[in-house]
């Protein structure tokens, strides 16, 4: 009876094209997109050489000392370069800077004068050089002032300047992972859509065939055990397809702990199907309107887990941290974060253990929802 | 016993959709439940069924009492709903099949009783086919193929024919009476009274959540006055030869509308006879005319004073 | 009045779509403001960069010194200092650079055997060259010293600090702004390009798509009803929906950035965004064309809204985007939505100049929609045929 049952429920949600189609492709379209959109992302954080004009005049051509120290910054030949320097009269500086061909402009009129269209990274940069060098000057000065015979000391020290940062290593800063991480919660919390459709067909009120499952001599909840079971087989199949493209075509790295990964994804897809299973069963709307209410829920959990910026998922930890623990698709995220950075399973098993609490109440309350037998009205 | 109904109550709020109704269905009879839209048809249905809540009475099916876990009583029920309950992701035969096999465990005997209901519907050029493809009718009688593959000792029809061609109509009615000829018991509902006169033995009126009338047609259209219904054409019908009309004892009733005549005869009266003579006294000449026997609209008029379809 | 009716039904349907969208639109840009206050007042301030120092050798004068100089050119933030804490908050930029001086830092560098501090950082971005030069210029100008002078540690430290103050002034072009907190609010605006995708477009999707069901089976029914009658009240509906809404988001917006909107460059930003829902109501058309089937509609709007908000520089700033994919992003209207909101966002003042450009990305905006109403005119034309 469970295979017969079984195995036309397969039959039956399989040539459910529409549903088959979106759940599985939607996944693949925007994990696709995401690659589009973020494999810039990372470089854009990189430096880039600045570019900068510096005023022609006669003040600037007499500071030896800050012309050979700018020239020690914009070499082209040199591996640090930071500018891009064009030697320009004032008012090219400022058309160049209006017409944003440059980033901010020099001007030595009684001292060095930085001029600047916004506040800016790149702003920040060109006057932090700037900065330097008057320090340094102020600093030699002093030094001189109080000392005159130190000028080769002083020298010997400046070329002696030295980096005195070391990168630790194993830290992951690769943030384009975490799209991909909420990407597959999306994805498994689309089973949803699967959950809600077991709950419309077997609720005699909302569907005919469920009139009809009614009249089977089996019990109701157990044809909607084996439907869901079929559901699930589903949703798990479709999302092992969207992990297998994302790691071979996408060549997403979900570290080395994939038997992990795929237990979250499982867990994952449990979570969903139960979580659609409840809506579906609270709400009184009609087919569509179940289908709105879930993806703008699913929606909303994945944004508010940082599909959409990043940091949200962070300002929500650090600031409601229950919000990131009532959410599915954040705690799926987190299981697949502390998969990929974390050393410990302890995190990782916390993480599982709430989502494994969040489908017994799922199931507690659509089972609350469904095991009613009777209806009020068809 | 097949069923019995006992002051079933059922209420939609302030609306009484069940009040008080009884039914009882004898085994091996074809009991056509009849009543106009909203009279209660599928409420009762689906009360029998343990599908509805109601709020007071009895059901008793093959004399035990019914109920959603009342397995052993489900497993001899046949279903076809008002609605078409399909899976449209389903070719015909795997339909039918799957619901088969949620009656039916054994797999060759299981197969035996597919094709069968294949056949008795009349679908075996569409087995391969998805619902989607079929039309109307055909649809139907897949929706009824489902409803009875598993051989149940009763099946409850709730308006099968419901927009369906005439052609598919017939076709399904054929099959109703062949099921019962096959041993099963039939309840069968409709608001057509042609169909229930056709095919059932016997034959519940309902109205309004209450049975107002039970027995075979015959005894239904015994218990009323009118007899013999006579129409007659004729142009410019003088109303005082109406009154006149009227007046003759035997006559029920007598009105005159768009050149149309139409007397009612009290049951037993030669009304054609009577006619025939008054108008030919009366030198009035007359085109068509015929004569017709009393139907189950008459019935329901004259219980309830008000048309069956309305 | 039966097609208010209808309109109201639907969007009733449509509700939560509606609300999440917004939600997001409201607790993004309130983020952001919270986040980005200080960034555009009328004068230049510098990026600081979010870091934080664990400091192993607190007690000395050096390492002191170091951190306060750190400090003030940086937000340093408290996180918890256990590894994944770290881990966490370096992943989700919280703060781009941790500082680890080791305990005896400041002795072994004073005794020229120099030890590194280690930082945890993304390597190669900004936020790392940035705080890397502060930190080699603050170590560098206290070796210049120490090679120099006979100064103690503490004089030095002195010294250093009033060197540091000698730092070069910075002027903005154009001093005079049009409201402040213009780049907050474009990133507002930048975000409705998901709301008005996601959430206002397929509820005029739907509502079309009822009607047009409920037109076809009038027409197949009954009588000769004006048709003309019904398409322009359906078309008048729908417009109120969509002023109706932008008015809702105006509001909101002008709670959250009261002085841009107030500015000249509030009305500029309703422009642009009207024009961009003209956009949208003409996918939506398209979209209410193309399908007959309601449960397509929102699927399509996800894909179609998180696709473009994600390429077409909504959610990612566009500089962020690699170079192709800007190309591919110039296909989208999202584009030119944004990249006029971000525009908008930058002016210093309002002349014909300087509006010139959004203008002519409105211009790019109304070609956009022209082409989609045209190719939903097409498909229309085809399934006629295709019904006849």
């Amino acid at each position: 009876m469970f295979i017969h049952a079984f195995k036309y429920r397969i039959k039956i949600l399989f040539n459910n094209k529409a549903l088959l189609f979106w759940t599985l492709l939607f996944p693949i379209i925007l994990g696709t997109l995401f690659q589009l959109a973020l494999s810039g992302i990372t470089e854009s954080e990189f430096f880039k050489v600045i570019n900068i004009a510096v005023v022609n005049n006669d003040e600037y051509n007499n500071d030896l000392a800050f012309k050979n120290s700018l020239a020690s910054v914009s070499d082209e030949s040199s591996e640090d370069r930071m500018f891009n320097v064009t030697l320009t009269s004032t008012e090219e500086a400022v058309t160049l800077l209006e017409d944003d061909k440059i980033d901010a402009y020099i001007l030595l009129n009684n001292g060095i004068n930085l001029t600047v269209k916004n506040s800016g990274m790149n702003q920040t940069i060109v006057k932090s050089f700037l900065d330097t060098y008057s320090q340094t000057n102020s600093a030699v000065i002093n030094i001189i002032s109080s000392n005159p015979d130190s000028q080769n000391e002083i020298m010997n020290s400046l070329s002696m300047s030295t980096t005195h940062t070391k990168a630790k290593e194993n830290t992951s800063t690769n943030i384009l992972l975490h799209y991909f991480y909420t990407l597959i919660a999306m994805a498994c919390l689309y089973a949803a859509n699967w959950g809600s459709k077991e709950v419309c067909d077997i609720q005699a009120n909302i569907s005919p065939t469920a009139a009809r499952l009614n009249m089977v001599p089996i019990h109701k909840l157990k044809i909607f055990l084996t439907n869901i079971c079929a559901s699930f087989c589903i949703a798990f199949a479709e999302i092992l397809i969207v992990i297998a493209y994302l790691t071979f075509v996408i060549k997403i790295d979900f570290g080395d702990k994939i038997g992990f990964v795929i237990l979250t994804a499982f867990i994952g897809c449990i979570v969903g199907i139960t979580f659609g299973a409840l809506i579906s069963s609270l709400s009184n709307a009609s087919k569509e309107g179940k289908t709105s209410l879930i993806m703008s829920l699913t929606m909303l959990q994945c944004f508010l887990a940082g599909m959409m910026i990043v940091q949200i998922k962070y300002y929500i930890k650090t600031t409601v941290p229950i919000l990131s623990y009532i959410n599915p698709a954040n705690l799926l995220t987190d299981a697949f974060y502390y998969l990929y950075n974390y050393s410990t399973f302890n995190a990782y098993f916390t993480t599982i253990g709430i989502l494994t609490g969040f489908i017994f109440i799922f199931v507690l309350i659509s089972y609350l929802k469904l095991r009613r037998q009777k209806y009020a009205s068809l | 016993m097949v069923i019995s109904v006992n002051n079933l109550v059922k209420r939609y709020g302030d609306l009484v959709a069940l009040d008080h109704f009884n039914l009882e269905v004898q085994e091996g009879e074809v009991l056509g439940l009849l009543g106009p839209n909203g009279s209660g048809k599928s409420t009762a249905i689906n009360c029998i069924l343990s599908l509805l809540k109601y709020d007071k009475g009895t059901i008793e099916i093959f004399d035990k009492p019914m109920s959603p876990s009342a397995y052993d009583i489900k497993k001899d029920i046949g279903i076809v709903m008002q609605n078409v309950a399909v899976f449209d992701e389903l070719t015909v035969y795997d339909n039918i099949n799957y619901f088969c096999g949620l009656y039916i465990n054994d797999k060759a005997l299981r197969k035996q009783y597919v094709d069968e209901a294949i056949e008795f519907v009349g679908l075996k050029d569409f087995v391969k086919f998805y619902p989607k493809k079929l039309s109307g009718g055909l649809l139907r009688r897949l929706n009824i193929a489902c409803g009875i593959a598993h051989k149940p000792k009763l099946v409850i029809l709730d308006e099968p024919t419901v927009a369906v061609d005439p052609q598919s109509r017939n076709n399904i009615l054929e099959g109703i009476q062949r099921l019962n000829a096959n041993g099963a018991t039939i309840i069968y509902t409709s608001h057509y009274m042609e169909e229930v006169e056709q095919i059932c033995s016997r034959i519940v009126i309902i109205d309004k959540g209450k049975q107002i009338a039970a027995g075979t047609k015959e005894e239904l259209k015994s218990m009323i006055k009118a007899g013999e219904r006579i129409t007659a054409e004729i142009f410019n019908f003088p109303v005082d030869l109406l009154k006149k009309l009227q007046a003759v004892p035997s006559v029920i009733s007598a009105e005159y509308d768009n050149n149309l005549l139409v007397v009612k005869f009290e049951k037993g009266k030669e009304g054609l006879v009577t006619i025939l003579e008054f108008l030919n006294s009366n030198k009035i000449n007359f085109g068509k005319l015929y004569s017709e026997l009393p139907t189950l609209n008459d019935v329901f008029l004259e219980i309830t004073g008000k048309e069956l379809r309305d | 009045m039966l097609v208010y009716n209808t309109i109201f039904k639907v969007m009733k349907r449509h509700l939560t779509q509606i609300i999440v969208a917004l939600v997001i639109v409201i607790f993004f840009s309130t983020v952001m403001s919270a986040n980005y206050n200080s960034t555009s007042k009328p004068s230049f301030t510098e990026s600081k960069v979010d870091i934080a120092v664990i400091n192993n050798d607190s007690n000395s004068i050096l390492s002191k010194g170091l951190v306060d100089f750190l400090g003030e050119k940086n937000n340093i933030v408290d996180i918890k200092q256990d590894e994944e804490s770290i881990q966490d908050a370096l992943y989700f930029r919280t703060i781009t650079y941790v500082l680890t001086i080791p305990e005896d830092f400041s002795a072994s560098y004073i005794n020229g055997t120099a030890i590194s501090l280690e930082k945890a950082t993304i390597e190669d971005s900004f936020d790392s060259v940035d705080v890397d030069l502060s930190i080699d210029k603050y170590l560098n100008l206290y070796k210049l010293y120490m090679d120099t002078t006979n100064l103690s540690e503490e004089e030095i430290v002195i010294n250093i600090s009033k060197d540091l103050n000698s730092t070069v002034a910075a002027n903005i072009l154009n001093v005079e702004q049009q409201g402040s907190g213009g780049q907050n609010a474009s990133y507002f605006f930048n975000y409705l390009n998901y709301a008005i995708l996601s959430g206002f477009t397929v509820c005029i999707a739907s509502i079309l798509l009822v009607f047009n069901k409920f037109d076809l089976k009038r027409r197949n029914i009954c009588s000769p009803i004006n048709l003309t009658k019904i398409n322009v009240q359906l078309f008048l509906g729908i417009l109120t929906f969509g002023v109706v809404s932008l008015v809702f988001v105006f509001i909101i917006a002008f709670v959250l950035f009261p002085s841009t909107m107030s500015s000249g460059k509030g009305a500029i930003f309703a422009l642009n965004t009207f024009i961009f829902m003209i956009v949208g109501m003409s996918f939506a058309f398209l979209l209410g064309q193309i399908f007959s089937k309601s449960d397509a509609l929102d699927p399509i709007a996800t894909v179609v809204s998180l696709g473009t908000s994600f390429i077409g520089g909504c959610f990612i700033p566009i500089e962020f985007l690699g170079d192709s994919v800007v190309k591919i992003s110039k296909f989208l209207p999202t584009y030119w939505f944004v990249s006029s909101n971000t525009r908008i966002g930058l002016l210093n003042e309002i002349t014909f100049s300087s509006l010139t450009p959004i203008f002519k990305n409105m211009f790019v905006l109304l070609a956009f929609a022209a082409a989609l109403f045209a190719v939903a005119l097409v498909v229309v034309k085809q399934k006629r045929q295709a019904e006849n």
